[in-house]
């Protein structure tokens, strides 16, 4: 475990989050707090249930919290509307999901174009971007192809190149390998990390894998509602 | 393999059109139904829009440049007036004008218009009459009064030229006029003025028609502004009793209300094969959101605004809307073609005589057809859409969240759908006449049945379930179960199919309840054993007049024990036309008539003897007269008033009619003809001989119908259903809707179950329990809607028989509930909803379980 060098990107103060259930409460997050800092990366612990995918809803702006506040850069999240929060996330943050979530009507390229093309009219540089970044994930030449002809590993580098090719800010990933054989899971985590890594990018990923957590600079972990200080 | 290239079509819109090309079956029903529901709605229009542009050309342009007419009551004017008008009081432009029907043996099923004109006065108000033609020489017309002008369009028709003799049936008897020229219209317009017109002069169209000395009307050209007024004014103090001067235009306003409520009754049907359109629509968009959640989850988390999505799915819709409306529009032109003929057939049967000469296309009908597309297409698409683009991120990913509200929401669409019941009952029983006002009540009810059905289907569907677990064990309770938990798509699919069977059973018991009383008020109008009448255009009326001897002739047969006359005659009111039928009635013929109000002794004593008159149901209701109220008749003496001595059920038609004692009508009127007799013969004498014994007293003269009472009852009957062809071709329409909509939800929601039944399959569930798991769930939902059906049916049945018939057409029909139409329901409803579960069982069924678990 390394502490962080560089200027906090991310801020998370006193977040709390609960649902509720038939006609009581369900608390989650009870006053999480954490600091990540730029080009740092963090894997977040914790047993199922214990609110993992809900904090990174709430640092992703998908959700609100009840209470506390998400700050990232210099943007609190907490006093944005939903359609700044979206717009937010479309030009700051990149997603990479458990079940890669590839978009089944595009081709791969297509794919990794969608979030430049949400961002602005595309332009022919953000094809070469694209091919360039295909390349890197070893699919050079897989343009054209559709998802269901990628196996889940080629899926899941597709959705690594995508989360990358806007240049976040802040990189998101909800059990990466989760749902990849243990071959497959280290190819898409070396890259994934080393990804992050080359492009200084600030990588908080949600894991059960302790091969995950170990290539992490931090591990976090959610305790009864709060973010503790880990080991993988 | 294909590589995008810069530029093209934007990424989200182009992912949205793949996933349709990706479900090319769920495509085709939605794009057939939105076609189907357009369709209809446009072939209905078109159809209306044909007969009204043929009634405002056969009205308008035979009108030509008159601004106002003098008519009669009706018998007409004399020709004296005429030649008053023109030399004493200086009236000009003025035209006399003879107008008339006619049928011909070479031109069947066509009605043709005998105008009988002064080919001198004419040149100022039809210039497109006698201007131009080959052979055309208008004194002709003077010199040989039975000949006459005709189009070469119609010439052609009948295989006619120029000196030969077109055969025209005229009240029974062959007149075989000479074509003496043949009109060439010089445009468009002329082409369809001229249509089926035989123009003749005057004098010979009088000695045709059998009007010796009357004129129809006189035509005038009055100045706008003062000088007209002062003409006007001046008019009406000369003019002999029973004569009046109308704006053009009043009168053929007068016959376009006739058919008001009709074309609005198939209007309304017709929309209602647009609302299942919508329906499936609706389920299209529905299944393709929920299919697609995951995805619509993941395109949220990486940015997309919720605008964005809404617009999305408001796009695709739009697609399938822009494909359906087109398709809609050819198909509306296709199927136009034979609703015209439905409609005009249903007209000239009930109405008046028209000739429609083929399907207009009236750019604003199929504009209006596309804008109802797409607002339908796009209006049920919203819900969805909205559903999509209003969830968060987080619950777009969850599928139960949807079904968690789905649930959540079936006590307040029955609440939502109680309220509805209740708002419709409410306008139902607004003591008002308006058609619109039952039409809106009627949608209301329809739409409470619709949202009470998820409800009834969910407490259904419990008790099905536990009498199936015990029953068929836990796949049984599976089957019922499953459509409880899976309620945000079978909730619109239930309330689809009860709704569509439902109105397909209220339609079916009113028909039925309508014919029903039709047959038995038959049964006791047709109280004279023969009848005797003049070959008609109309089928509802006869028309004509019989000879004078040859009334004498029959009356007088042996055999006949007495007879009552009918004179039917049209009297051309202020406003509207109005049937008069005198009578004169042997003694058994008053059993005829059943009384709403008033009748009995004392109404027949005053019927006889103090000028009382009965009037039918739907006039009385219409004009909202009753018992004791004096009302106003034009007649030959001008107007003059008579007492109403009695509301009788009349089905014969719902513009309605006044009968009165002969006595009184030639003390008023100057007509003598007979239109009809009706013979009584001794008891137990049989018709069928006298009626061969009366065909061979009437000879070569006059061609008449001799029918019997039980053959003139087929033959009316005949009329009846005829009458609800295009009722019953549109009740079938919307039912082939609704059932694509349904096909489409069962699959989909079967198909939907892949991952499911994959499971099921991997643990050991054979394909044939998977086929019967399946066509289990569909049945149970076709079984649940045929029960729900029969009760909504039955309401629908009673609203629209005493309330959307009563106001439309005045009548009063007692309800008639066969078990076999209720029976039917259910059938058609289980039938329906198996069918539409093969496909799925028989895919899942085939499909492997490997397969299905990893395509999830």
């Amino acid at each position: 475990m390394k502490e962080p060098q560089a200027p906090p990107l991310l801020q998370i103060r006193n977040l709390s989050k609960g649902y509720r259930e038939g006609g009581g409460f369900h608390p989650i997050l009870t006053g999480a707090r954490a600091t990540v800092a730029a080009g740092e990366m963090v894997a977040l612990l914790g047993p199922s249930g214990s609110g993992k995918s809900t904090l990174l809803n709430l640092v992703s702006g998908i959700d609100t919290p009840d209470e506390g506040e998400v700050v990232i850069g210099d943007t609190s999240l907490t006093g944005l509307t939903e359609r700044e929060r979206t717009l937010f996330r479309r030009h700051h943050i990149g997603f990479v999901f458990q079940f890669f979530n590839l978009i089944p009507t595009l081709t791969v390229e297509e794919n990794l174009l969608l979030p430049l093309e949400l961002k602005g009219r595309l332009g022919a540089s953000d094809v070469e971007r694209a091919r360039g970044l295909l390349a890197a994930v070893g699919l050079a030449g897989r343009e054209g192809s559709f998802p269901d002809r990628l196996s889940g590993g080629e899926q899941q580098r597709v959705a690594v190149a995508r989360a990358l090719i806007h240049d976040p800010l802040l990189l998101l990933a909800d059990e990466p390998t989760g749902n990849l054989d243990a071959e497959s899971g280290e190819k898409v985590l070396d890259l994934l990390v080393g990804m992050a890594s080359r492009t200084a990018k600030t990588l908080l990923v949600v894991t059960h894998s302790r091969e995950v957590a170990r290539r992490a600079h931090r591990v976090l972990r959610i305790q009864e509602g709060r973010l503790v200080e880990g080991t993988p | 393999m294909r590589v995008r290239r810069y530029g093209e079509v934007p990424l989200l819109p182009l992912a949205s059109f793949r996933f349709l090309l990706r479900h090319p079956w769920q495509l085709l029903l939605s794009v057939l139904g939105v076609a189907l529901g357009v369709g209809v709605v446009v072939s209905i229009d078109l159809a209306i829009q044909s007969s009204r542009e043929a009634f405002r050309i056969s009205t308008e342009t035979v009108a030509g440049r008159t601004t106002h007419r003098i008519e009669g009551s009706g018998s007409g004017l004399p020709d004296s007036l005429y030649t008053r008008l023109r030399v004493r009081m200086g009236v000009r432009p003025s035209a006399p004008v003879v107008e008339g029907f006619v049928s011909s043996p070479l031109l069947p099923g066509r009605p043709l218009r005998v105008l009988g004109v002064d080919p001198f006065a004419e040149g100022p108000f039809r210039p497109f009459l006698l201007g131009g033609g080959t052979g055309l020489d208008v004194t002709a017309l003077l010199s040989r009064p039975h000949g006459l002008f005709l189009s070469a369009e119609t010439a052609a028709a009948a295989g006619v030229d120029v000196g030969d003799t077109l055969a025209l049936l005229v009240g029974g008897r062959i007149r075989p006029p000479v074509v003496l020229g043949v009109l060439e219209p010089r445009d468009e317009l002329s082409r369809r003025a001229l249509h089926d017109l035989l123009v003749m002069d005057v004098a010979g169209a009088q000695e045709l028609l059998g009007q010796p000395g009357r004129l129809t009307r006189i035509d005038l050209i009055l100045p706008p502004g003062e000088g007209g007024t002062a003409t006007l004014a001046s008019l009406e103090g000369g003019l002999p009793p029973g004569a009046r001067v109308q704006e053009v235009g009043r009168s053929a306003a007068g016959l376009a209300q006739m058919i008001r409520a009709f074309d609005l009754n198939l209007t309304a049907l017709s929309l209602l094969a647009l609302i299942f359109g919508m329906f499936l629509i609706y389920n299209t968009m529905t299944f393709s959101v929920v299919q697609r959640r995951p995805l619509l989850g993941a395109l949220r988390a990486l940015g997309v605004t919720r605008g964005e999505v809404l617009g999305l799915v408001l796009g695709e819709a739009a697609v399938l809307g822009v494909v359906g409306t087109m398709l809609g529009l050819v198909l509306g032109i296709v199927l136009g073609r034979g609703m015209v003929h439905l409609i005009t057939r249903t007209i000239n049967d009930l109405y008046f005589v028209l000739s429609v000469q083929g399907l207009t296309l009236p750019v604003a009908a199929l504009v209006k057809g596309g804008l109802l597309g797409m607002g339908a297409t796009l209006l049920a698409s919203l819900p969805p859409a909205l559903e999509a683009s209003l969830s968060p991120p987080r619950a777009t990913l969850t599928r139960s969240v949807l079904e968690e509200r789905a649930r959540r929401a079936v006590p307040r669409a029955a609440l939502l759908g109680g309220s509805a019941l209740v708002v419709g009952g409410l306008l139902l029983l607004v003591p008002s006449r308006s058609i619109a006002l039952g039409f809106g009540g009627l949608f209301g009810v329809v739409m409470g049945l619709a949202l009470l059905t998820p409800l009834a289907t969910a407490v259904l569907m419990g008790l099905a379930a536990r009498a199936a677990g015990r029953s068929a064990g836990i796949l049984g309770a599976m089957a019922a179960r499953g459509v409880v938990t899976a309620m945000s798509r079978t909730a619109p699919a239930m309330a689809a199919l009860v709704v569509a069977v439902s109105v397909t059973v209220g339609l079916g018991i009113m028909i039925a309840s309508f014919r029903q009383t039709v047959s038995r008020w038959l049964e006791g109008t047709l109280q004279a054993d023969v009848y005797v009448s003049v070959p008609g255009l109309l089928s509802s009326r006869a028309q004509g007049t019989l000879d004078p001897g040859l009334v004498e002739r029959l009356t007088g047969a042996p055999g006949v024990e007495g007879f009552s006359t009918y004179r039917e005659a049209t009297l051309v009111g202020a406003e509207h036309p109005l049937r008069l039928i005198a009578l004169s009635l042997f003694p058994r013929g008053e059993r005829a008539f059943d009384f709403q109000s008033g009748g009995g002794e004392g109404g027949f004593r005053a019927f006889r003897e103090e000028e009382g008159v009965f009037l039918s149901e739907p006039l009385a209701y219409r004009r909202g007269w009753r018992v004791g109220d004096l009302i106003t008749l034009p007649s030959d003496q001008g107007a003059r008033s008579f007492p109403v001595a009695g509301v009788f059920f009349d089905y014969g038609s719902d513009q309605g009619v006044v009968m009165m004692a002969r006595a009184t009508y030639e003390r008023y009127w100057r007509d003598r003809g007979v239109t009809s007799l009706g013979i009584f013969l001794p008891e137990g004498a049989g018709a069928d001989g006298v009626v061969a014994d009366l065909q061979e007293r009437v000879g070569e003269g006059q061609a008449v119908l001799i029918r019997s009472n039980q053959a003139l009852k087929a033959a009316s009957l005949e009329v009846f259903d005829r009458t609800f062809a295009i009722t019953g071709v549109l009740r079938l329409l919307a039912f082939v809707v609704a059932f694509i909509g349904v096909l489409s939800a069962l699959m989909a929601l079967q198909l939907e179950r892949g991952r499911e039944l994959g499971v099921l399959r991997a643990n050991g569930l054979t394909p044939g329990q998977v086929w019967q798991l399946v066509t289990a769930q569909t049945g149970l939902m076709g079984m649940v809607a045929g029960f729900l059906a029969v009760p909504s049916g039955l309401v629908l049945a009673l609203v629209m028989i005493l309330v959307v018939n009563k106001r439309s057409f005045g009548w009063t029909l007692q309800m008639e509930v066969g078990p076999g139409i209720l029976i039917q329901a259910v059938l058609l409803a289980l039938v329906g909803a198996l069918l539409a579960g093969v496909v799925p069982a028989w895919r899942m069924a085939r499909t492997s379980p490997a397969l299905a678990l990893r395509e999830e």
